[in-house]
Order: structure tokens, then C-alpha cells, then sequence
């Protein structure tokens, strides 16, 4: 299996005030061609960090990182990223947000508009394209944002918290979709969460990184099918059993034990 | 409801016109009717619309006018294009920034009336004298103004013009500016008025034309009448760039929530 990311003993510390805080020690981690895996941690333990290294908005301490066999030193194209804010420009419509980054790209006007409206409809939102931001929901901004960064056709998908701030049913029905559309455009995904049945129900394999400095304690994959229906998987015996498992290991890094 | 709104609303503009017309007519019999106030010190609304009415037709008022406003646009172009673009810089560049910001403190708090008299003293009795006075009053709002919206740009916008491959031209016109147009519109709306003031103080203390200069050649000549009819123009343009700054105001963010 060719794999999409290679995260090679990777460190990063941050320094405030002359005095040295590490985030993330020796991060190891590899992840396949079109494969869902899910990154959960408790808050702090460098989980966005980790994602803004992959996608060479901040340098490494140490460590390296390869994307699609490339070295990654800088932003990164291969790379789409989603972030906790859907960072939508308010002086944009719907489909102008969709375009922003193929006019970065030159793509040219007629191009543009035509690629923006087939995905503004795969993302579920016809008739929203002339809509400002300040006009759609919060789970239609979501779905701007996700069209936006898909367009750009990007091996690999960062997602930083994406549906955070959503509400519980807008979040699972989210999440279905998101699932068609990896495997629709056979995207690989890296998924950074707080929420553990979240984790769990969108992925193939769960990371479960440890407090600041955060590394990786531990790894299980998921035996759920591929194409699920996350409104139900949450009852399936295989899911509430790493539920419980992947909960205890949370539980230890939480209270520091 | 919506005819009572309307209703209310025309009520209202009734009675202002209602409010202007008591006060005029006030005016007009304390001074020349009764001659309670001799109109040498408070004139009269006739004799004031008389001597409006004589400047325009003699053009007299024409030649003043067109220096004044000359003076106010090409002060209010300098200076505002000169802050923004260093409000841009300065917000871009936070090390020029922390460098320089005691010293652009210290400058805007400088009382640039006191300063005028340095200008004159440098430039002339010409238009020079008052266009850099105008300068800078209107550079440092822009500069303030544009420097507070480039720091009200969260990171997490930068991040996504640099994940999309945004270099820095395109952070600069498809982010930075159009983010920072409101903070430049209330710039350009505090200021434009303040240049008009600056032009006139300008010529006040120095100038042989413009309207500062007709309203103290009135004032110096002890005609009362001169002085009133001058600050009723002067009223009058404040209200017409106020009310065209409104307008421009409404077409440049209408995308923004009401």
C-alpha cells in the first residue's frame, strides 16, 4: 500500500518568554492511501499543532514529514485543511468562497465557476451558491468550507475539529457525508477531534495521542465497515467496546495518571 | 405597523422643518424687526440669504470655493493613501511596528493647529501650507484605522490563504484589503471632514482665497453678515460629504449582516 503521510520522529516546542514548551515528542506516524484515521487527544496535547506541521504552515523542531513521497517544507498543495472555524471570507458569496483557492491557482473564470458549482451541488448545497456566509447555518458554512478545500483536489484532507461547533444531528449527518465523499473521490484523511464516538465512528484507525507533550500511546483500528451510517454505528458491539477501551486510555492521560 | 412607522417618521421630519423654520423666523424679528440685537452683532437670515445669493451670482464665491475644496481633496488623497499604505506595512510588519509606534504616538498627539503656524512659515501663504497641514491630520487616522483591521485579521485566515497556496500578493488583495475596508471607510468618514476644518484653519492664519479667508476678511471687516454666510456654506458642505459618505457606505458593505 503507497502511503499518503509519513510523520518521521517529529518534535516540536514553542518558546515563550526565553522558556521552552514542547508540544509534541517523537510522533510517529504513517498513513495509507485512501485510508480515514482519527486523531483524538485531550485538548492542549499539540493535536492542531500536529496537523499545521503536516501541512507545513509551522516547521518542525525536529523530525520530518513526507506527503505523497515528498518532503514537506512549506505549504504544502498536496494538502487540503479544514480548521475549527470554517474561515469563510464574509464578503464572499457561497460559491465565490468555493473559488478563492482556484483563483489563487489561475485557474481561469469560466473553469472555476463551472468545477465550484458541480462540487457546491456534491456538497449538498444547491441553491445556496449566491448566499453570504452571514446568511447560511453554521453546518452549511461547514459544507462551503469542505467544497472549498476540495476543489483543489488534494491527496490528502487535514481536518481540525471541523464539525466542533456544530450541533449533535447536524454533526452525524455531517459526518455521512464526509464519509460518501472520501470514499467517492478516494481522498485520505486525517481527522483531529475532541469527541470520541466522533473518532470512532468516522474512521478506520483511532490515534489516541497522550497529554502535552503529546505522542502517540496507542492505536486501534476500527472493525466497522467502511461505508457506515454513523446515526447507528454508535450501537454495534464493536463500536461500544473500543468506545470503553480507547475511554480508559483517555481517562488515565486526563486525570495524569 | 408599516404605514404607523412611515407615519412617525414623516411626523418627525415635519417637525424638525417646523423646529428650523421657528428658530429662523426668531432670529429674523429679534434682529430686524424688533431690533432687540442690533444686527451687527447677529445679522439677520435675510440679510444673510441676500449676501448668499450676491456671492454666487458675482461668482465671487466660486473662486473661494473651488480653492477650499481643492485644497481638502488633494490634502485628504495624500494623506489617506500614504496612512493606508503605511497601516498595511506596519500591520504586516510587526517589527517596524513595535520599532516605530512610540514615535507615531508622540506625532499624532501633537496639536496640528499649533503646528500650522510652522507650516505657513515653510510653505508659504499658498495652497502648499495648508495641503501639508491637511496631510497630517488625515495620514495618522488611516494610518490608525487601517493598522487596527490588519490586527483584527485572525491567524486562522492567514493559515487558510497559506494552505490554499496564497502567496503574498494574494493575501494582500484577496484577504488583508477587503478585510480592512470597513476600518478604512470610518478612516476616510472621520477624516474627510476634518480636512475640510483643516483648510479652513489653513487659511484663517494665512491665505489670501478660500473660504477660511472669506470668513476672516468678513470677520476682520466686522461684517457680521460675511462671517454667518460663510459658516452656512461651510454647513452646508459638511452635510453634503456626510450624507455622500453615507450613501458610499451602504454600496461598499452591503454584504455585511444588518
Amino acid at each position: 500500500m503507497k502511503k499518503a503521510v509519513i510523520v518521521k520522529n517529529l518534535t516540536k516546542s514553542f518558546f515563550k518568554l526565553g522558556r521552552e514548551i514542547p508540544v509534541l515528542r517523537n510522533v510517529n506516524l504513517t498513513v495509507d492511501e485512501g485510508e480515514f484515521v482519527s486523531v483524538i487527544g485531550p485538548s492542549g496535547c499539540g493535536k492542531s499543532t500536529l496537523l499545521n506541521i503536516i501541512s507545513g504552515l509551522l516547521r518542525p523542531t525536529s523530525g520530518e514529514v513526507f506527503v505523497d513521497g515528498e518532503r514537506v517544507i512549506g505549504p504544502c498543495t498536496k494538502v487540503g485543511y479544514m480548521f475549527q472555524s470554517d474561515v469563510l471570507l464574509p464578503w464572499r458569496t457561497a460559491i465565490a468562497n468555493v473559488e478563492l483557492g482556484l483563483e489563487i491557482r489561475n485557474v481561469d473564470k469560466e473553469e472555476r465557476r463551472k468545477i465550484a458549482e458541480t462540487m457546491i451541488k456534491r456538497v449538498g448545497l444547491s441553491g445556496f451558491e449566491h448566499h453570504y456566509p452571514h446568511e447560511l447555518s453554521g453546518g452549511m458554512r461547514q459544507r462551503v468550507a469542505l467544497a472549498r478545500t476540495l476543489v483543489l483536489n488534494p491527496t490528502v484532507l487535514l481536518m481540525d475539529e471541523p464539525f466542533g461547533a456544530l450541533d449533535a444531528q447536524t454533526r452525524m449527518l455531517l459526518g455521512n457525508e464526509l464519509l460518501r465523499l472520501w470514499r467517492e473521490y478516494n481522498k485520505t484523511i486525517i481527522f483531529v477531534t475532541h469527541d470520541l464516538s466522533e473518532a470512532i465512528s468516522l474512521a478506520q484507525r483511532v490515534v489516541v495521542l497522550s497529554k502535552r507533550p503529546g505522542t502517540i500511546k496507542a492505536q486501534y483500528s476500527v472493525d466497522l465497515p467502511e461505508l457506515r451510517d454513523v446515526t447507528k454505528v454508535v450501537k454495534e458491539a464493536s463500536f461500544l467496546n473500543l468506545y470503553s477501551t480507547i475511554w480508559n486510555d483517555l481517562a488515565k492521560e486526563i486525570s495524569g495518571g | 405597523m408599516r404605514w404607523s412607522v412611515t407615519r412617525e417618521k414623516a411626523a418627525i421630519n415635519i417637525s424638525r422643518i417646523a423646529f428650523l423654520v421657528g428658530v429662523i423666523i426668531f432670529w429674523e424679528t429679534v434682529s430686524e424687526t424688533f431690533g432687540l440685537v442690533h444686527p451687527v452683532w447677529i445679522s439677520s437670515p435675510s440679510r444673510i440669504v441676500n449676501r448668499l445669493i450676491n456671492w454666487i451670482i458675482s461668482g465671487e464665491i466660486a473662486r473661494h470655493l473651488a480653492i477650499t475644496l481643492w485644497e481638502t481633496l488633494l490634502g485628504f488623497l495624500i494623506g489617506a493613501s500614504f496612512g493606508i499604505l503605511l497601516g498595511l506595512i506596519l500591520g504586516l510588519y510587526k517589527k517596524a511596528l513595535a520599532i516605530l509606534e512610540p514615535y507615531l504616538m508622540a506625532l499624532n498627539s501633537l496639536p496640528r493647529i499649533a503646528l500650522a503656524p510652522l507650516f505657513i512659515l515653510w510653505f508659504g501663504i499658498g495652497i502648499t501650507s495648508k495641503v501639508i497641514l491637511i496631510i497630517t491630520m488625515v495620514l495618522f487616522i488611516l494610518l490608525f484605522n487601517t493598522l487596527a483591521g490588519v490586527r483584527s485579521i485572525d491567524q486562522a485566515y492567514l493559515n487558510l490563504m497559506l494552505s490554499l497556496g496564497g502567496r503574498f500578493r494574494h493575501i494582500m488583495i484577496k484577504l488583508v484589503l477587503p478585510w480592512c475596508i470597513p476600518y478604512i471607510f470610518a478612516g476616510i468618514k472621520l477624516s474627510i471632514g476634518m480636512a475640510l476644518v483643516g483648510a479652513v484653519i489653513g487659511e484663517f492664519l494665512a491665505s489670501n482665497v478660500g473660504l477660511g479667508f472669506l470668513i476672516a476678511w468678513s470677520s476682520s471687516m466686522f461684517d457680521t453678515t460675511g462671517v454667518f454666510a460663510g459658516i452656512i456654506i461651510l454647513m452646508m458642505l459638511t452635510i453634503i460629504i456626510d450624507e455622500g459618505m453615507k450613501l458610499l457606505e451602504g454600496k461598499v458593505q452591503k454584504w455585511r449582516p444588518s
